[in-house]
Protein backbone atom coordinates (compact mmCIF):
# COMPACT_ATOMS: atom_id res chain seq x y z
CA UNK A 1 0.00 0.00 0.00
CA UNK A 2 1.23 3.52 0.74
CA UNK A 3 4.44 4.79 2.27
CA UNK A 4 3.71 4.40 5.98
CA UNK A 5 6.81 6.39 6.94
CA UNK A 6 5.24 9.56 5.58
CA UNK A 7 1.54 9.45 6.47
CA UNK A 8 -0.84 12.08 5.16
CA UNK A 9 -2.25 14.31 7.85
CA UNK A 10 -5.92 15.22 7.82
CA UNK A 11 -5.07 18.90 7.51
CA UNK A 12 -2.95 18.32 4.45
CA UNK A 13 -3.97 20.05 1.24
CA UNK A 14 -4.10 17.91 -1.88
CA UNK A 15 -4.08 18.86 -5.55
CA UNK A 16 -5.53 17.16 -8.60
CA UNK A 17 -4.18 18.41 -11.92
CA UNK A 18 -6.85 19.07 -14.56
CA UNK A 19 -5.80 19.39 -18.21
CA UNK A 20 -7.60 22.33 -19.80
CA UNK A 21 -7.50 20.47 -23.13
CA UNK A 22 -10.27 18.12 -21.93
CA UNK A 23 -12.81 20.82 -21.08
CA UNK A 24 -13.41 19.36 -17.63
CA UNK A 25 -13.47 22.74 -15.94
CA UNK A 26 -15.69 25.52 -17.24
CA UNK A 27 -14.34 28.87 -16.11
CA UNK A 28 -17.58 30.62 -17.00
CA UNK A 29 -19.86 28.44 -14.90
CA UNK A 30 -17.19 27.27 -12.42
CA UNK A 31 -18.43 23.72 -12.96
CA UNK A 32 -16.02 20.84 -12.63
CA UNK A 33 -16.90 17.68 -14.54
CA UNK A 34 -16.42 14.47 -12.61
CA UNK A 35 -14.40 13.11 -15.55
CA UNK A 36 -11.54 15.01 -13.87
CA UNK A 37 -11.44 12.17 -11.34
CA UNK A 38 -12.14 9.28 -13.71
CA UNK A 39 -9.41 6.62 -13.65
CA UNK A 40 -8.06 5.34 -16.95
CA UNK A 41 -6.47 2.07 -17.97
CA UNK A 42 -3.05 3.30 -16.83
CA UNK A 43 -4.14 4.02 -13.25
CA UNK A 44 -3.00 0.64 -11.98
CA UNK A 45 -3.12 1.44 -8.27
CA UNK A 46 -5.19 4.62 -8.14
CA UNK A 47 -5.54 8.08 -9.61
CA UNK A 48 -2.74 10.50 -8.87
CA UNK A 49 -2.89 13.31 -6.35
CA UNK A 50 -0.21 15.83 -5.40
CA UNK A 51 0.58 16.56 -1.76
CA UNK A 52 0.53 20.24 -0.88
CA UNK A 53 3.11 19.52 1.81
CA UNK A 54 5.75 19.12 -0.87
CA UNK A 55 4.61 21.12 -3.90
CA UNK A 56 3.07 24.48 -4.65
CA UNK A 57 -0.07 24.76 -6.74
CA UNK A 58 2.01 25.89 -9.71
CA UNK A 59 4.32 22.92 -9.34
CA UNK A 60 1.31 20.61 -9.10
CA UNK A 61 -0.01 22.05 -12.36
CA UNK A 62 3.10 21.23 -14.41
CA UNK A 63 2.43 18.91 -17.33
CA UNK A 64 3.17 18.71 -21.02
CA UNK A 65 5.11 21.70 -22.34
CA UNK A 66 2.87 24.26 -23.99
CA UNK A 67 -0.30 22.91 -22.38
CA UNK A 68 -2.57 24.58 -19.86
CA UNK A 69 -3.77 23.10 -16.58
CA UNK A 70 -6.12 23.86 -13.71
CA UNK A 71 -5.70 22.46 -10.21
CA UNK A 72 -8.53 21.17 -8.01
CA UNK A 73 -7.84 21.78 -4.33
CA UNK A 74 -8.93 19.17 -1.78
CA UNK A 75 -8.30 18.46 1.89
CA UNK A 76 -7.29 15.03 3.20
CA UNK A 77 -9.76 15.03 6.09
CA UNK A 78 -12.68 15.72 3.71
CA UNK A 79 -11.77 12.65 1.69
CA UNK A 80 -11.36 10.54 4.84
CA UNK A 81 -14.87 11.51 5.95
CA UNK A 82 -16.19 10.06 2.69
CA UNK A 83 -14.16 6.90 3.19
CA UNK A 84 -11.69 7.78 0.45
CA UNK A 85 -8.15 6.65 1.21
CA UNK A 86 -5.18 8.85 0.30
CA UNK A 87 -2.01 6.76 0.03
CA UNK A 88 1.46 8.26 -0.11
CA UNK A 89 3.15 6.70 -3.17
CA UNK A 90 6.51 8.41 -3.69
CA UNK A 91 7.77 5.76 -6.10
CA UNK A 92 6.57 6.53 -9.60
CA UNK A 93 5.96 3.86 -12.27
CA UNK A 94 9.21 4.84 -14.00
CA UNK A 95 11.17 4.23 -10.79
CA UNK A 96 11.74 7.90 -9.96
CA UNK A 97 10.99 9.17 -6.48
CA UNK A 98 8.59 12.06 -5.91
CA UNK A 99 7.66 12.66 -2.28
CA UNK A 100 4.66 14.70 -3.40
CA UNK A 101 3.03 11.83 -5.28
CA UNK A 102 0.01 10.18 -3.69
CA UNK A 103 -2.90 8.15 -4.99
CA UNK A 104 -6.56 7.45 -4.31
CA UNK A 105 -6.55 3.63 -4.39
CA UNK A 106 -10.36 3.33 -4.43
CA UNK A 107 -10.38 4.78 -7.95
CA UNK A 108 -8.29 2.55 -10.19
CA UNK A 109 -8.22 0.90 -13.61
CA UNK A 110 -9.85 -2.32 -12.46
CA UNK A 111 -12.98 -0.74 -10.98
CA UNK A 112 -13.23 2.32 -13.20
CA UNK A 113 -16.62 1.33 -14.62
CA UNK A 114 -18.16 0.43 -11.27
CA UNK A 115 -21.04 2.19 -9.55
CA UNK A 116 -18.74 2.87 -6.62
CA UNK A 117 -16.29 4.83 -8.76
CA UNK A 118 -19.09 6.66 -10.59
CA UNK A 119 -20.32 7.76 -7.18
CA UNK A 120 -16.91 8.79 -5.83
CA UNK A 121 -16.02 10.77 -8.96
CA UNK A 122 -19.11 12.91 -8.60
CA UNK A 123 -18.58 13.45 -4.87
CA UNK A 124 -14.95 14.44 -5.45
CA UNK A 125 -15.90 16.93 -8.16
CA UNK A 126 -19.05 18.42 -6.62
CA UNK A 127 -18.58 18.09 -2.88
CA UNK A 128 -14.92 17.68 -1.99
CA UNK A 129 -13.20 20.05 -4.39
CA UNK A 130 -12.83 23.25 -2.37
CA UNK A 131 -11.74 25.40 -5.29
CA UNK A 132 -10.24 25.20 -8.74
CA UNK A 133 -7.16 27.33 -9.37
CA UNK A 134 -5.51 28.37 -12.61
CA UNK A 135 -5.07 28.11 -15.45
CA UNK A 136 -1.32 27.59 -15.33
CA UNK A 137 0.87 27.12 -18.38
CA UNK A 138 3.51 24.40 -18.54
CA UNK B 1 -23.03 0.33 -34.23
CA UNK B 2 -23.95 0.75 -30.61
CA UNK B 3 -25.98 3.77 -31.13
CA UNK B 4 -29.34 3.51 -32.43
CA UNK B 5 -31.24 1.17 -30.21
CA UNK B 6 -30.07 3.27 -27.29
CA UNK B 7 -32.79 5.86 -27.41
CA UNK B 8 -35.52 3.27 -26.98
CA UNK B 9 -33.78 2.04 -23.83
CA UNK B 10 -33.68 5.42 -22.19
CA UNK B 11 -37.26 6.07 -21.13
CA UNK B 12 -36.39 6.23 -17.43
CA UNK B 13 -33.69 8.73 -18.27
CA UNK B 14 -35.77 10.86 -20.51
CA UNK B 15 -36.88 14.42 -20.04
CA UNK B 16 -38.56 15.67 -23.15
CA UNK B 17 -38.28 19.26 -24.23
CA UNK B 18 -41.39 21.26 -23.54
CA UNK B 19 -42.65 23.10 -26.57
CA UNK B 20 -43.77 26.69 -26.70
CA UNK B 21 -45.48 28.71 -29.33
CA UNK B 22 -42.93 30.74 -31.28
CA UNK B 23 -45.45 32.56 -33.43
CA UNK B 24 -44.41 35.89 -31.94
CA UNK B 25 -40.84 35.51 -33.03
CA UNK B 26 -39.55 34.16 -29.74
CA UNK B 27 -37.33 31.14 -30.15
CA UNK B 28 -39.16 28.05 -29.01
CA UNK B 29 -37.52 25.77 -26.46
CA UNK B 30 -37.45 23.15 -29.19
CA UNK B 31 -35.39 25.46 -31.40
CA UNK B 32 -33.06 26.34 -28.55
CA UNK B 33 -32.63 22.66 -27.81
CA UNK B 34 -31.85 21.84 -31.43
CA UNK B 35 -29.27 24.62 -31.46
CA UNK B 36 -27.67 23.18 -28.33
CA UNK B 37 -27.53 19.74 -29.93
CA UNK B 38 -25.99 21.35 -33.02
CA UNK B 39 -23.27 22.86 -30.82
CA UNK B 40 -22.65 19.48 -29.21
CA UNK B 41 -22.31 17.82 -32.60
CA UNK B 42 -20.06 20.62 -33.86
CA UNK B 43 -17.82 20.17 -30.84
CA UNK B 44 -17.57 16.42 -31.46
CA UNK B 45 -16.87 17.02 -35.15
CA UNK B 46 -14.16 19.48 -34.11
CA UNK B 47 -12.43 16.66 -32.24
CA UNK B 48 -12.47 14.58 -35.43
CA UNK B 49 -10.75 17.39 -37.29
CA UNK B 50 -8.14 18.08 -34.66
CA UNK B 51 -7.75 15.08 -32.37
CA UNK B 52 -4.24 16.28 -31.50
CA UNK B 53 -5.83 18.93 -29.29
CA UNK B 54 -7.06 16.20 -26.95
CA UNK B 55 -3.68 14.55 -26.50
CA UNK B 56 -2.25 15.41 -23.10
CA UNK B 57 -0.20 13.90 -20.32
CA UNK B 58 -1.96 10.87 -18.84
CA UNK B 59 -4.90 11.18 -21.24
CA UNK B 60 -6.25 8.59 -23.69
CA UNK B 61 -8.37 10.48 -26.26
CA UNK B 62 -11.42 8.91 -27.91
CA UNK B 63 -10.84 7.10 -31.21
CA UNK B 64 -12.31 8.36 -34.46
CA UNK B 65 -14.87 5.54 -34.26
CA UNK B 66 -16.02 6.51 -30.78
CA UNK B 67 -16.34 10.16 -31.77
CA UNK B 68 -18.41 9.10 -34.77
CA UNK B 69 -20.61 6.97 -32.50
CA UNK B 70 -21.04 9.98 -30.18
CA UNK B 71 -22.10 12.12 -33.14
CA UNK B 72 -24.63 9.53 -34.34
CA UNK B 73 -25.98 9.19 -30.82
CA UNK B 74 -26.37 12.97 -30.60
CA UNK B 75 -28.30 13.09 -33.88
CA UNK B 76 -30.59 10.33 -32.69
CA UNK B 77 -31.25 11.84 -29.26
CA UNK B 78 -31.95 15.22 -30.87
CA UNK B 79 -34.43 13.64 -33.27
CA UNK B 80 -36.10 11.86 -30.37
CA UNK B 81 -36.52 15.16 -28.51
CA UNK B 82 -34.10 14.62 -25.66
CA UNK B 83 -32.77 17.65 -23.84
CA UNK B 84 -29.32 18.62 -25.10
CA UNK B 85 -26.41 18.15 -22.72
CA UNK B 86 -24.88 21.05 -20.82
CA UNK B 87 -21.49 19.68 -21.78
CA UNK B 88 -19.75 16.94 -23.72
CA UNK B 89 -16.21 15.99 -22.75
CA UNK B 90 -13.73 13.18 -23.28
CA UNK B 91 -13.46 10.84 -20.27
CA UNK B 92 -9.66 10.59 -20.49
CA UNK B 93 -9.93 6.85 -21.12
CA UNK B 94 -11.04 6.74 -24.75
CA UNK B 95 -14.69 7.48 -24.06
CA UNK B 96 -17.07 10.44 -24.12
CA UNK B 97 -19.36 11.82 -21.40
CA UNK B 98 -22.53 13.84 -22.03
CA UNK B 99 -23.68 15.73 -18.93
CA UNK B 100 -26.97 17.49 -18.31
CA UNK B 101 -27.38 19.55 -15.16
CA UNK B 102 -30.66 20.93 -13.87
CA UNK B 103 -30.38 22.28 -10.35
CA UNK B 104 -29.28 19.48 -8.07
CA UNK B 105 -30.07 16.82 -10.66
CA UNK B 106 -27.24 15.68 -12.91
CA UNK B 107 -27.66 13.13 -15.67
CA UNK B 108 -24.80 11.56 -17.54
CA UNK B 109 -24.53 9.42 -20.63
CA UNK B 110 -21.14 7.73 -20.61
CA UNK B 111 -20.06 6.28 -23.95
CA UNK B 112 -17.16 3.97 -23.12
CA UNK B 113 -14.19 3.31 -25.36
CA UNK B 114 -15.67 -0.05 -26.45
CA UNK B 115 -18.94 1.57 -27.58
CA UNK B 116 -21.05 0.45 -24.63
CA UNK B 117 -23.13 3.03 -22.79
CA UNK B 118 -23.94 3.76 -19.18
CA UNK B 119 -26.65 6.15 -17.98
CA UNK B 120 -26.29 7.70 -14.54
CA UNK B 121 -28.45 10.05 -12.53
CA UNK B 122 -27.27 11.97 -9.48
CA UNK B 123 -29.14 14.06 -6.97
CA UNK B 124 -26.98 16.55 -5.10
CA UNK B 125 -23.90 14.52 -6.17
CA UNK B 126 -25.33 11.24 -4.83
CA UNK B 127 -25.76 8.45 -7.35
CA UNK B 128 -29.43 7.49 -7.45
CA UNK B 129 -29.63 5.40 -10.62
CA UNK B 130 -27.23 3.78 -13.04
CA UNK B 131 -28.11 1.65 -16.04
CA UNK B 132 -25.63 -0.17 -18.23
CA UNK B 133 -26.74 -0.84 -21.76
CA UNK B 134 -25.22 -3.84 -23.56
CA UNK B 135 -23.29 -3.50 -26.78
CA UNK B 136 -25.61 -3.58 -29.77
Amino acid sequence: MGDESDPIDGEEVLYRRIPASQGWYDEATKELNSAAFHPNRNDETGISIVRGKYKTVKQAAMGRTGKKYYVAVLKASDLAQQGITVASRPELPDGKIDKAHAELPELNKDNRRSDEVASLEEILAQKLTREVLGPYYS
Amino acid sequence: MTTLNVASSMHAFKSKVALRDDSQGILSLETINQKAWRETIDKLAGWQWDIEELYDEGIIPPSEGIIQTAIELSFRLNEEGYVAPSSVVPDGDGGVVFTHRNGVITKKIHLWDDGSICLSEYEDASLVRRTKLPLA
